[in-house]
């Protein structure tokens, strides 16, 4: 069950971006959910001492809002509802020997997740050193806006450099900016991917991101069993909900099931540019309240 | 009041205390006000529109940075930072006068990190000095733009530079791990990237140097590939070359570079460099594939060499040493200098479409070029659908500058309708403002605006850029709008 669940007062899943936008019109605060396969890292999860329920916040769930809308794979370009499960889409790219090099991640497995909901996380994974992340194979979307509007930022071009990149603000923005409703994405040809590996399904809890030089460090000093990548410094690892780890320069760290320490910010700059932004794009903090943690 | 200033300058007494301000910060032989340096800095590569800046300023450090922008914010005088003036959209223009920040002083290597594949340097480094600085420990800066040994880092940043190995291995903004820059108050900001959080960086990396001055950078080094293999091919028509661009991209091969270059092109490249090619030739591709393995790359080459041969190419030449390779390449980025063989004047195109489009395209580009009685050259990124039609004319004649315009519109339009881009590497900057129109609507615009308020919510950061309808800039474009004309 997602965990935000408990706290909205109702729940709807339309089928279409005007429902989005309906939806998005009429509420006062609203929670944006995806397949909730990513929950655990949300900073909504379940934390007793810092419930989040008194939040009067609506829903709307994107399950419905899916299917290719375009694939071109002559050109290498697939545009998706957001809804659409990862599975589905890989399935569909498979049969023309493409796929997205989206490796495994965690304790959940990201193919029964959503479009929308990896957007928004934007969790590392195991073949990033090689083939980058969304931020790289996003070539465009379309947002529905706080105030219900829809915008189209990008463009179908596997290469462009007409206006601001608006689209990579939306990357990791957790629903916090907006709601992105059909992303179009550049593919690649079919790469070998191994099953999420038996350790990787057991190991739960957190990943931290260090320098490739502190990488052999620190995952000697985890102490604990570990999926690493050196080419990105990521370690993947059990944590305890208040477990302390060591910490190197730069580093960083999420964790799950933790609330607010999930997503930790302690640079200043960062902090107040992140703020700036909500300003601008949720001036009521309609959209996912309290997910960053900042905001 | 008017003041006579180094020779023959004629100044306004307003204008005499910017440059004195000025001084003051950077010291007077860091300050350029003379008639020659104002004309001088008037455009960058986009020579179309030009508008004189009443000094150009040199500062060494981001502290001097700072301290001009703080300066320029105090007395509203708008300012524009500048690389080496390579750029193709005037986004080096300083559009509403006022100051140029040139990087020009600001070339130092601060930092290479082999372990962690990182490099820190100032933002007026030359692209190519950064590869040459650590080519010893094999790696290299990927994002290669044909004007590399001169083009900035900070310039490659703002414009989000693209390249012909971009194709493999992505553009400027995959390449840029983290920027220190003068925001447009002059407060200096240091953003990383690749952390959770929201994606400024990938905001401000081809931000067009509105959204700030980026100062210095970290950027990612890629491990050179251990075995490259180069080769040049020729087509009987243009169709032939498209459709196996087309075909080589759907077969699943990702080579580096796919590049091509057209009839006119070849024959520039003859007179400049003696270029041979075999007779009846219309077209030739430039290919190349790398990869850390020899098999692996020879497998990828044969695929590509199997495309071209059922698409009837007259001859496959595969570099045997890397000097052959190195000359291949070396036509490759002279080419658009090379047409100064054939006109006084080019004009160069930038539009993007799918690239299982380029044969029907190609054949529209040189449909427009007779229709306007145009010369028109092809060398372009085809491995990306990135067009770059050259027209040569002259443009002493009015009505050829008249259809140079027209012909470039109705090839950008078309790129639209074929769900591309009007741009692909140049930039909007001036040149391409009313054509964000086309592609985008006052809804996405609007949400343009938003992003860029993050960061400039004035009007004095490199003004009438990117975004159409600003305000104060549509009185002032008649100004600058087509001077050079």
């Amino acid at each position: 069950m997602d965990a935000a669940s408990e706290s909205p007062k109702w729940r709807n899943a339309p089928c279409s971006i005007e429902g989005v936008q309906e939806i998005v019109r009429s509420a006062e605060k609203l929670f944006i959910l995806g397949r909730g396969t990513k929950t655990l890292w949300s900073v909504r999860s379940s934390v007793p001492e810092e419930p989040v329920s008194d939040i009067d916040a609506s829903a709307v769930g994107l399950r419905r809002l899916r299917g290719i809308v375009d694939y071109s794979w002559q050109d290498q370009v697939v545009t998706a509802l957001a809804g659409t499960r990862i599975f589905e889409m890989q399935r569909m790219l498979r049969e023309r020997n493409q796929c997205l090099p989206l490796g495994p991640c965690g304790p959940e497995s990201l193919a029964r997740g959503s479009l929308g909901g990896s957007i928004a996380m934007n969790l590392p994974h195991l073949l990033e050193g090689r083939y980058g992340n969304w931020r790289d194979w996003i070539l465009g979307m379309k947002v529905v806006l706080a105030d219900g509007t829809l915008a189209t930022c990008g463009s179908h071009a596997v290469k462009s450099v007409a206006g601001y990149d608006v689209q990579k603000l939306f990357v990791g923005s957790r629903g916090t900016l907006g709601i992105v409703v059909e992303v179009t994405l550049r593919t690649f040809p079919c790469v070998q991917m191994a099953e999420p590996m038996a350790e990787l399904k057991r190991i739960r809890r957190a990943v931290q991101r260090v320098a490739r030089s502190d990488y052999a460090e620190a995952a000697s000093n985890l102490g604990r069993p570990y999926i690493g990548d050196h080419e990105t410094g990521t370690l993947w690892f059990s944590l305890e909900k208040d477990g302390e780890l060591r910490r190197y320069e730069g580093d960083w760290l999420l964790r799950t099931l933790a609330g607010k320490r999930n997503l930790e910010f302690t640079d200043q700059t960062q902090i107040r540019l992140m703020k700036r932004a909500k300003e601008i794009f949720d001036p009521t903090h309609k959209l996912n309240p309290g997910e960053m943690g900042i905001f | 009041m008017r003041v006579q200033r180094r020779g023959s300058d004629n100044l306004r007494m307003d204008e005499v205390q910017i440059i004195r301000a000025m001084e003051a910060i950077v010291g007077e032989e860091h300050v350029l006000a003379g008639p020659s340096a104002r004309r001088a800095y008037d455009c960058d590569a986009y020579t179309v529109d030009r508008s004189k800046p009443t000094c150009v300023v040199m500062p060494a450090s981001t502290g001097e940075v700072a301290a001009i922008v703080k300066w320029c914010v105090a007395n509203e005088t708008p300012f524009t930072a500048r690389g080496a003036g390579t750029g193709l959209s005037g986004g080096a223009l300083p559009a509403l006068g006022g100051i140029v920040i040139s990087t020009k002083r600001m070339t130092r290597i601060l930092e290479i990190d082999v372990e962690n594949r990182r490099l820190l340097a100032q933002a007026g480094i030359a692209n190519k000095r950064i590869s040459d600085a650590v080519a010893e420990h094999g790696l290299h800066f990927a994002p290669d733009p044909s004007s590399q040994t001169v083009s900035t880092l900070g310039g490659n940043i703002a414009e989000n530079s693209g390249g012909p190995h971009t194709l493999k291995y992505g553009v400027t903004v995959q390449h840029i791990l983290g920027v220190k820059m003068v925001d447009p108050t002059g407060e200096v900001l240091e953003i990383e990237g690749g952390r959770p959080g929201f994606d400024f960086l990938g905001l401000i990396v081809g931000g067009e140097g509105t959204l700030g001055i980026v100062t210095e950078a970290w950027v990612k080094l890629t491990p050179l590939p251990k075995a490259v293999s180069t080769a040049l091919i020729a087509f009987p028509t243009i169709r032939d070359a498209t459709e196996t661009v087309a075909d080589i991209i759907a077969s699943g091969t990702v080579p580096a570079a796919l590049e091509m270059m057209d009839a006119n092109i070849l024959k520039a490249l003859k007179l400049a460099f003696g270029l041979e090619h075999p007779e009846g030739t219309q077209a030739m591709l430039l290919v190349e594939c790398d990869g850390a393995a020899a098999a692996a790359v020879e497998s990828d080459m044969d695929i590509v060499k199997e495309v071209c041969a059922r698409h009837h190419a007259l001859e496959t030449k595969v570099a045997k040493d890397e000097a052959e390779r190195a000359k291949m390449w070396m036509v490759r980025k002279k080419g658009i200098g090379a047409m100064g063989r054939l006109a006084p004047s080019i004009v160069t195109h930038d539009g993007v479409i799918p690239r299982s489009k380029l044969p029907e395209m190609l054949e529209f580009v040189y449909a427009v070029a007779e229709k306007h009685r145009l010369g028109i050259a092809n060398i372009f990124h085809a491995g990306d659908g990135n067009l770059h039609p050259c027209f040569y004319f002259d443009d002493r004649d009015p009505k050829q500058v008249e259809a140079v315009v027209e012909a470039g519109e109705e090839i950008i339009r078309r790129c639209i309708e074929l769900g591309g881009s009007v741009t692909g590497e140049h930039g909007i900057g001036v040149e391409k403002i009313d054509l964000m129109k086309l592609m985008f609507s006052p809804a996405d615009l609007e949400l343009q605006a938003m992003a860029k308020r993050i960061f400039n919510d004035g009007s004095l950061c490199n003004p009438c850029k990117v975004l159409p309808n600003q305000k104060s800039c549509v009185e002032h474009k008649a100004r600058w709008r087509g001077v050079a004309w």
